[in-house]
Parts: C-alpha cells; structure tokens; sequence
C-alpha cells in the first residue's frame, strides 16, 4: 500500500492507501474522486481522467507516452504538468505523491 | 373458431377453447408465420428474464444474455445501479461485449476502438474536425439502453415496450412465488456458477407446458421415480398441512404454477431418510429458522412445497429437489436454444449445497434422468406434426370440469394458451 492524495479543485483533499499496481485512475474511482470521470476506462480514448502532476514528481513518474501526449491534446485546462491518470502505475516509490484534480473533465 | 365462447377478447384461429373442450392447432408449433407473429405480439411486449442481482454481486460486474432474439448486456456501472444495452456498437454494429461475463468499468469495441462508460456513455474523444461539432448531442453514440429493466425478489427482467406495464402489474399474483423462492434463506439466494445450455429440435412452447407438466411424470420418467425409490432410503417427510394435495394455481396474466408434495428430499427443508440421522437434525435447524423467520404456514410452504412456475411467456421457476431458473427461445418454430442455472440459498452448507446440486444434474439438464426424456417426448411430438393435416389439434382439456384443478391436470397448461391466444390475437393493434 502506498498513500497517494488527491486534492480536487475547490481543495477537498482525500488521502488514499493504494495497491501497488494499480492506476492512478482506478485509485481516483476506487476512492470516489468526483473530479475524475475517466469514462473510457483507461482505453486511452477519452482524456477524462486528466490530473496535474507536480514538476518534482514528474522525474519519478517519467515522460508521457506519444498516446498519451495525443490524447492530452484533448484534456480541458492542460497544463505543462498535465497528465493522464490511467497512464500512471503505483509504485513503491510514489508514496506522498499529490494529484490535483482539475475543475472539469468535459 | 371459438366464436361460441363468452370471452371478453378477440382469439385466434389456433386456440380453440369450448364448454368442456380445449384444443390448439398443431400449425401453432410450425408456422413460421406464427413465430413472426409471436416475436412481434409477445417477446416484444413481455416482461423476459435477464438474470438474477447474485449474478452481478458488485458495481461493474456484466454479464451477456440472449433475451427475446437480442444480444443484450446486463450490468451495474460504477454506482452500482443496474443496466441493460443492446449489445451493438453505435458506430457499425459489432458486439460491444465479447465475454460471457466479467467486471468492467468501461466498454470498448473491437472493431475500431469505440470506448463506452459502463453506463452507457460514448468515451471517445477525435481530433477537432473529424466530426460535426454536435456529433452525439443526440446520444446516437452512446450505448442503447433497453426501453425498460427492472427487478422484483432478486429477479430481473427486460422489456422492449416503452409503454409496458410496471414489472410488478405485470407479474400480478405471481410475485408471492417469486417470494417464497427468495424465503428460502434469510441470507439471500444466488445463481450457483455455470450455465446449462443445450437446444430441442421443438417448438418453444411445447416446453412451457413440459415445465409444468404434472400429468407426464410417472409415465415419461419412470426410470428416475424407480431409482428415487431407493435413492430416497425410505419414506420421506411430506407436506404435512396439505393432505398430499398438488394444486395448479391462475396467477393472473399468463403466469401459472403447480404446487405440492413430492417425495425427493429438499436441502430447505425436506428430509429423507438417506441423509442419515445427522442430515435430519440439519434440517430441523434449518426448518427451525424458517419457521422463526416466516411463520409455520409460509415456513411450510418453503420447506415442503414444490412449485413449478411458469412466468408467461418462458421463465421457468421450479422449485423441487432444487431449484432451476430456465429460459429458452425459438431460433425457428420446430428448433429452441435452453438456458438453465441452479438457484441456492447463499451460505448454504457444503453437505447440503453438494446434496442439491447432485439432486439437480441427476434430475435436471441434458446429462440427467429427467431431461433427455422430456427433450425425446418434445421432439416426438415435434415430429408427430408432420400428420397435422391429418390429425391437426393437440387436446388440453384435462381436469377442464374441475373448480379446484390438480397438478396433473392441465389448466396451468390453458392459462397459458389463453394469454398467447390473447396476445397472438392483439398483434398488429396499436398497444
């Protein structure tokens, strides 16, 4: 278990203990993160389940696939720190990682 | 033509009911004509089973069912709410779910990608100016809902009418034998894993009416009453309040049922001496929570009747050694694909869950003692109507003078060709 925090964007945060190997985007449904609708269901299709990364982290978490960058193009409000939670995997090393949420979706 | 008859709706040329005669014409078993009229009139206006709440035990969970000549999925979304979808893509057609059942918490096709929300929503995202700008403002790429799904005791069914009666007007008084099954234990009831599936080269009715067919018992299966004679060790407990009375029941639109003793040992809660003294004082325990839970009349109902339901058209519940839940539907008027699960009560013992489902495949399903004589005597009959312009009606008068028929005789067998025959003769009118 690793402990991952999602803060939406109004500041509600929810603190998560997250199986290791699973997506970030299956932690957010698994824990009811309103923010992420993730309606594809990590087909890689949709950019709904689109969160920010902070810069420091981003090392760690490595360069975005050129699927995912394409899929980004779609993602609302992106940001140099955008990502794709479904694109994520947990790992050990990610304990204390903050995700934030964004506004909208879609 | 049954133009003498006082009924209070029009009928059709194939039922041809009389004071003290009851006849269906054999073209109703093998008139492709028929089968159209019955795909328009019935399947497409019924309330059909899709499947029991254990099947889908939590959020995600699908499964993919033949229903009435669709291909359908039945799941819950990630709410946990149940739903049922046409299973076709929007896009060109192909089959959104490909499995048998799984847990998902999405839906993607195969052909070209299309991704679904599993409640439905289209999830794919294209390039600006690959399609219009309001492409799918009217929904036309989302997953098709079917017009109406709802439950009642665990059971669920589908209905392709939008304007079809709730399901419980539907199932009239055949909710409280949806209830007795579901009283069977105070921990709820679920479909045992597996499916029977196997076909008869008959018409589909013809196994409505061997479904609750008490008069065909002793003379087509005589090899299983003779092995249950030693198999039961003895005399078994019968239904105590009922003077071994076996009743058929009208329960109101099509829907019918046969109920009473029978000699066979029920898990809940008929014992027989072949369960030894230990299996008597297990289900005197499992009587005893009955009767607290229930009542001693209901607790006996539970425990010693055996009911074989029929909800019109073609969901078979009987509840006898253990219990079936049977769906079945024409591919053609003299070929029929068969779906049968097992229905047990959760948390059931080993011993008794074992006993049940050896009860089960020994009397129930196409390797068992019971089924392939039925499956031989539906086809037999199938083949029997290549004489029908000779000898062109069946008989299905039996008991017809009686105020209180019995299980074997055959009025749950005309509750059922009276709503057909109504339906049948309702096709084509504006519903």
């Amino acid at each position: 278990m690793v402990e991952i925090r999602f803060i939406e964007h109004e500041g509600h945060e929810t603190t998560c203990d997250v199986d290791v190997g699973l997506n970030l985007m299956e932690a957010a449904l698994n824990n009811g993160i309103d923010g992420i609708v993730a309606d594809c269901g990590g087909a890689l299709s949709c950019a709904t389940c689109h969160v920010y990364v902070d810069k420091n982290w981003q090392e760690l978490l490595g360069e975005p696939s050129e699927e995912e960058e394409e899929m980004l193009e779609f993602a609302i409000d992106r940001l140099a720190e955008s990502r794709l939670s479904c694109q994520i995997v947990v790992s050990e090393a990610m304990a204390g990682l903050a995700i934030r949420v964004p506004e909208r979706q879609q | 033509m049954a133009t003498a008859l006082a009924k209070d709706v029009a009928s059709t040329q194939w039922v041809d009911e009389k004071p003290g005669s009851f006849r269906v014409s054999r073209s109703a078993f093998t008139d492709p004509d028929v089968l159209a009229r019955e795909r328009d009139a019935i399947f497409d206006h019924c309330w059909l089973y899709i499947g029991h709440e254990s099947e889908l035990g939590k959020p995600n969970d699908f499964v993919r069912r033949d229903v009435g000549g669709r291909d359908l999925i039945f799941n819950r979304d990630r709410k946990g709410e149940y739903r049922a979808f046409f299973n076709t893509c929007p896009h060109r057609g192909a089959s959104v779910v490909r499995d048998a059942a799984g847990s998902a918490i999405s839906f993607k096709c195969f052909y070209h990608g299309w991704s679904f929300n599993n409640n439905g929503t289209f999830a794919t995202r294209f390039a600006e100016g690959t399609y219009a700008d309001d492409f799918n403002s009217d929904g036309c790429a989302n997953l098709k809902p079917v017009p109406k799904l709802a439950g009642f005791a665990g059971f669920w069914f589908v209905n392709f009418d939008p304007s079809a009666v709730s399901l419980e007007d539907y199932l009239g008084d055949a909710k409280d034998f949806l209830l007795v099954v579901a009283d069977h234990s105070a921990n709820g009831m679920e479909i045992v894993d597996g499916v029977q599936e196997y076909s008869v080269k008959s018409n589909w009715k013809l196994l409505v009416e061997n479904s609750f067919d008490g008069y065909h018992a002793a003379e087509t299966h005589s090899t299983y009453m003779e092995y249950l004679v030693d198999a039961i060790g003895g005399p078994a407990d019968l239904f105590p309040a009922r003077g071994n009375v076996s009743r058929a029941y009208d329960l109101g639109n099509g829907h019918a049922v046969i109920e009473g003793p029978a000699p066979w040992g029920r898990p809940v809660a008929q014992w027989i001496p072949a369960w030894g003294e230990k299996g008597r004082e297990d289900i005197a325990a499992i009587y005893a929570e009955l009767v607290e839970r229930l009542g001693e009349e209901r607790a006996n109902r539970v425990a010693y009747g055996n009911r074989n339901l029929v909800i019109f058209p073609n969901l078979v519940i009987n509840d006898i050694m253990a219990i079936t839940v049977r769906t079945f539907y024409p591919e053609s008027p003299d070929f029929m694909k068969v779906n049968s699960w097992a229905l047990a009560p959760r948390g059931e013992s080993r011993v008794f869950r074992k006993r049940r489902l050896d009860s089960f495949l020994e009397f129930l399903g196409p390797g068992g003692f019971a089924t392939p004589d039925d499956v031989e005597a539906l086809e037999s009959c199938q083949r029997g109507y290549r004489n029908q312009a000779a000898v062109g009606w069946n008989d299905i008068s039996r008991g017809i003078l009686k105020e209180n028929p019995a299980a074997d005789d055959e009025s749950q067998m005309r509750t059922f060709w009276r709503e057909w025959d109504r339906r049948m003769a309702g096709a084509g009118e504006s519903a």
